[in-house]
């Protein structure tokens, strides 16, 4: 595959683009971020500040390669490819580009250009510019595989791929509180919906037997399959659920204004241009399985509706630029929604060409408009809209700029904004006609409603920034300015697309939305987009919307009081409250649960395993004893010989002596005798490499021990417990080896799985060339556990090297401090870390536990003082003194 | 530990060991061995130097860098997981050939030559960086302020001095006692051997 690719690049040097392989060529879009994330160290040696060029330049390579598709895509064709994968779960390795995607692809590259050039001025030399682009790139190399992919399953991994590059995104500013919150409040609803979308598109592959997208379109048998199956509900919901969460829709939505802790560009880019689309953008590649129902027109345009006005009338109380713009793309998501729901009954088309073509309208004034936001949070260095006010002198294009893309937003002719607006407010009546008119009429007046609301922000945006009275604030610069041409440029040339857009529209609509249209709806009516229509319902209803836009806006500051004061007065009806309440119980629960578990005495765990074992055999045992099933094999032949016997009465001797030995030394020496005993029951039952690998393993084992041991200086007696305690211990060994002993008493009564361990034998020398069935199974047959398992041993590696070192820095200080005393400290028992003694001088850093003083004894011993701590008082102080560290070092 | 047959021995057995665990590794697939015994052995050997030299002198002889070593074992072996899919092969398939070793004329034996034994040593290089890396991490953990090493190889056999301290449990009779005896014993044979050694190997 590999070098498929190489050799692809290699052609399309060589003869241009189109005489490629398309899976090669849509692989290679898709990669090419990917790929070029590596790269960006490099370019950052030789660029310094200026790599966003770098990544500007991916970007727009990205950008032509997926523009050379449309031609094609016009005519009609599909390019597409694949290569298997998991051929025997119907996973593949498939791309596929249709207009939709070819869409989303352009819009993707294209603001992706302007967001990383803009990146160059709009963050400082200081940031880990690094980071940011690689993220970026890998964020725009997995929105590529979103669109093309042709495989749910492929569509899947790029769809978390995106979920985590925004988690990364948001969290860029590692240090700040609100943005770990935002990051993982987004990773959580956006991740955790991901895998109700998964398991709905399982039930898919349940009722259609593949993952493949275009096959399931193309077949119009496969369609009818999914409409009629009795899973479809379910699964409609299933998915819907991950494409709301990812469009911020319904009850979801709360993510988005947390996420707006991202640097701006960030923001523009993800949150309100292209991630968030994903899910529109998956509605309406799964439009054609799943619409022509009722539950498609319920669950999508009801829930649109519903989104649309909410977070329109919540963008209302907003103070922060960014907040309203996060709540006004939650309520244009919504439109597109909406209008993906229309398609129900009649008139199918008009819904679906309208939602497409506001896809591309909103991509250009959404992101234009956080563009113009970060520049003036830039400039201002604050994103409040009451400290603002009276910016046109002093920031004339920007003010331009924001006047057009406000006005798109508002739906103001003749910009592109008006245009789609007019098509949406168009298919709301049609809907309402189709539905039979009375009632449905709502519908029509609902997207009033939510056109009159985003009016009213939109020229908030407009109005208190830029007119009125320059207020006087502290935090305010005296004077700005207009920024540099690297950040004006972007936006500005979004702003000639709105308006280029919204006076032709007609060569953007054939080239980029009628193509999208055909593929999400096959048979659509052509779309003809004009300015003038004549007076029609819509035009009516656009005049409508401008005027109770303009009485809303002279109400504005009381709605937004009224609704600041409501959630003064209620703080637990609202959706972050149930948020909040939900995780902080479950990080309450874990903390409970893991404090019962984890109590740091290895002792209980392996009490906790053997219960476990314990109860993993009960249950059969007591089954079968009380249906009166034999639990004993009755053909079971004990031989054993005399070598044998002996081996075996050393094995038990050295297992006695390891758990009876009052010290720790003789007891490791007594456990690796065990060790070195087995072994040689393996060499007697002839596995010499068995045999060997558990004498170096065991000798190893046995010098770390008596290392760790010796580091711990713990050289107290080791079984301070009660008699009671020990009894307890011995009756669930007991139990633990009478359970063992009954399961391999019992095995044999159960029909054994047909071995293949005679495969391995017949094929090994055929295969792989080597006699050693042992090394060859690890090494050739299972290669793949094996680099497993040393991938692990490598983890394990680390593990130790960090637990040794947060211990060695926490202890050293304490042992620095009061060399004297707590060096020969000795805390019996399991508990090992050296505990602080009270009243010692401590040092800069807190240590694990403190002790008060009088569970404390000081032993005059000879002329050394030492002192004991009673257990029980360490151990219950260690996990506050532990989460206080912790704490700590969070700060 | 530290008297002169230690030292003597160690430094003649760790050659042998060496040159075992490079054995093991070449000819895991035909005889018992392979990368991870291999490794195990080879570290073995190393902690045979450190009982009896202590961690100093394998760090002024090693380049402590074990991560590094785990790290290049981890991509060898990934790379010859991967190498077959350059040439259009699955993932992890492998390949072998033999060849006859002649010297003028005259057969004197085969070689094998396995793709897989490229990936047993990554195995190897990961299993004796990561255990090389415990185990000097483990030893050079500086808990204690006096001379490390030294006073840890005097731990490793009961050598310190306060083991005479009483356990609060009383011993039991038997086997317990012989072993606490000879621990006694020797604590009290090697001591004044281990200083005057350990100057003299300095």
């Amino acid at each position: 595959m590999v070098f498929h690719l190489l050799y692809s690049t290699y052609q399309l040097e060589k003869h241009g683009v189109i005489t490629l392989d398309p899976f090669y060529f849509i692989a290679l879009i898709v990669l090419l971020p990917f790929v070029m994330t590596l790269a960006v160290p490099f370019a950052y040696k030789l660029m310094k500040e200026k790599v966003g060029w770098f990544a500007a330049a991916i970007a727009a390579v990205c950008f032509l390669l997926i523009a050379s598709m449309v031609p094609s895509i016009m005519d009609g064709n599909n390019p597409a490819g694949a290569v298997s994968w998991i051929p025997s779960l119907s996973v593949n390795l498939a791309f596929y580009a249709d207009g939709l995607a070819v869409l989303l692809g352009l819009i993707v590259s294209f603001i992706g250009i302007l967001i990383l050039s803009y990146s160059n001025k709009y963050l400082s030399k200081d940031e880990d510019l690094v980071r940011y682009y690689q993220y970026l790139l890998v964020f725009m190399g997995s929105m590529f595989g979103v669109a093309f992919s042709d495989n749910l399953i492929q569509l899947f991994i790029f769809w978390e791929l995106t979920s985590i590059s925004s988690f990364m995104l948001i969290g860029y500013y590692r240090k700040t509180k609100e943005s770990i919150y935002g990051a993982t409040k987004a990773l959580l609803i956006t991740g955790g919906a991901g895998l109700f979308m998964f398991v709905g598109f399982m039930c898919l592959f349940a009722i259609t037997g593949t993952y493949g997208i275009s096959e399931m379109l193309t077949n119009p048998e496969m369609l009818a399959a999914i409409k009629e199956s009795p899973l479809f509900t379910i699964t409609l919901i299933l998915i819907l659920i991950g494409a709301l969460a990812k469009s911020a829709q319904g009850p979801f939505f709360i993510w988005l204004p947390n996420a707006m802790e991202a640097p701006t560009p960030v923001s523009a880019f993800l949150h309100s241009a292209t991630m968030v689309k994903a899910g529109v953008f998956l509605v309406a590649r799964l439009h054609p399985m799943f619409s022509g129902t009722t539950d498609w027109f319920v669950l999508v345009a009801g829930l649109g509706l519903i989104t649309m006005i909410g977070a329109g009338f919540l963008a209302l109380k907003q103070t922060d630029l960014k907040a309203i713009l996060a709540f006004s793309t939650i309520s244009q998501l919504a439109y597109l929604m909406t209008m993906f729901g229309f398609t129900t009954y009649a008139e199918p088309g008009i819904g679906v060409s309208a939602a497409v073509f506001h896809l591309l309208n909103h991509a250009t004034f959404k992101a234009c408009l956080f563009l113009l936001v970060g520049i003036i949070a830039h400039e201002l260095h604050t994103r409040d809209i009451r400290k603002m006010g009276g910016l046109r002198k002093e920031m004339p294009i920007t003010f331009v700029l924001m006047v057009i893309a406000a006005a798109a937003m508002a739906g103001i002719p003749p910009l592109n904004g008006y245009l789609s607006k007019e098509l949406f407010y168009e298919s709301s009546v049609h809907m309402a006609e189709a539905l039979g008119g009375g009632i449905a009429y709502l519908i029509p007046v609902l997207a009033v409603i939510g056109g009159v609301l985003t009016f009213a922000y939109s020229f908030r945006l407009i109005l208190k920034i830029f007119t009125g009275k320059r207020t006087e604030d502290p935090d305010v610069p005296k004077h700005v300015h207009d920024p540099s041409w690297v950040m004006l440029a972007p936006p500005a040339i979004l702003a000639v697309l709105i308006v280029v857009i919204g006076l032709v529209p007609t060569p953007f609509v054939e080239a980029l939305v009628q193509p999208a249209v055909n593929a999400i709806l096959p048979g659509a009516e052509h779309l003809h987009v004009a300015l003038w229509h004549g007076i029609t319902p819509a035009f009516i209803m656009t005049i409508i919307t401008f005027a109770l836009g303009i009485l809303l806006y002279t109400q504005y500051d009381r709605i937004a009081a009224w609704q600041v004061r409501f959630n003064e007065k209620h703080p637990k009806i609202s959706l972050n409250y149930v948020y909040n309440t939900m995780v902080d119980n479950a990080f309450r629960f874990g903390a409970t649960f893991g404090r019962m578990l984890q109590k740091g005495s290895p002792r209980r765990y392996v009490g906790i395993m053997l219960a476990f074992i314990i109860f993993m055999v009960a249950i059969p045992l007591g089954f079968a004893l009380a249906t009166g099933q034999p639990i004993f094999s009755t053909n079971l032949i004990f031989k054993i010989a005399i070598s044998e016997m002996i081996l075996f009465i050393l094995i038990v001797l050295a297992a006695w002596g390891a758990s009876v030995l009052p010290r720790y030394v003789p007891m490791i020496l007594a456990s690796s005798a065990l060790g070195f005993f087995v072994a040689l029951l393996y060499a007697y039952l002839k596995a010499p490499d068995l045999a060997m690998t558990q004498l170096c393993v065991e000798t190893l084992s046995t010098i770390m021990f008596l290392l760790v041991i010796m580091k711990l200086r713990t050289k107290e007696a080791i079984r301070p417990e009660t008699n009671k305690v020990r009894l307890r211990n011995a009756f669930i060994a007991l139990c633990a080896a009478s359970a063992l002993f009954l399961l391999l008493m019992g095995a044999d009564l159960f029909p054994a799985f047909e071995s293949f361990s005679h495969y391995f034998m017949d094929k090994g020398v055929e295969l792989t060339g080597g006699k050693n069935i042992v090394n060859v199974i690890v090494v050739d047959f299972r290669g793949y556990d094996t680099i497993g398992e040393i991938s692990v041993l490598s983890i394990a590696a680390l593990a130790i090297y960090n637990l040794i070192q947060s211990r060695t820095k926490k202890d050293g200080v304490s042992v620095d401090a009061d060399a004297d005393a707590a060096s020969k400290t000795a805390v019996p028992g399991n508990f090992v870390p050296s505990c602080p003694i009270p009243g010692a001088p401590v040092g800069g850093n807190q240590v694990l536990g403190h002790v008060p003083c009088e569970d404390v004894t000081i032993h005059q011993n000879g002329d050394k003082p030492t002192m004991s701590v009673d257990e029980k008082s360490v151990n219950s102080h260690l996990d506050e003194g532990f989460s206080n560290t912790i704490r700590e070092e969070k700060k | 530990m530290s008297t002169v047959i230690v030292k003597t021995m160690a430094r003649a057995v760790l050659i042998v060991a060496i040159l075992f665990s490079i054995y093991l590794l070449l000819n895991g697939a035909n005889v018992p061995g392979g990368g991870f015994v291999g490794g195990v052995l080879f570290v073995c050997a190393i902690a045979l130097v450190y009982v009896a030299y202590g961690m100093k002198y394998i760090n002024n002889r090693l380049k402590p860098d074990y991560l590094s070593w785990v790290a290049y074992g981890l991509l060898f072996a990934s790379i010859t997981a991967i190498a077959p899919m350059i040439v259009n092969h699955n993932y992890f398939r492998s390949a072998f050939t033999h060849y006859h070793l002649e010297i003028f004329g005259i057969h004197i034996g085969e070689i094998e030559l396995l793709s897989s034994m490229f990936f047993d040593i990554g195995v190897y290089f990961t299993v004796i960086g990561a255990l090389l890396f415990i185990l000097t991490n483990i030893a050079s953990d500086k808990i204690k302020e006096t001379d490390e090493s030294e006073s840890d190889r005097a731990d490793l056999l009961g050598e310190s001095e306060d083991f005479s301290l009483k356990p609060k449990a009383p011993v039991k009779t038997g086997a317990t006692n012989v072993t606490a005896d000879i621990t006694a014993n020797m604590t009290a044979n090697t001591a004044a051997n281990t200083v005057a050694n350990t100057e003299e190997f300095k």
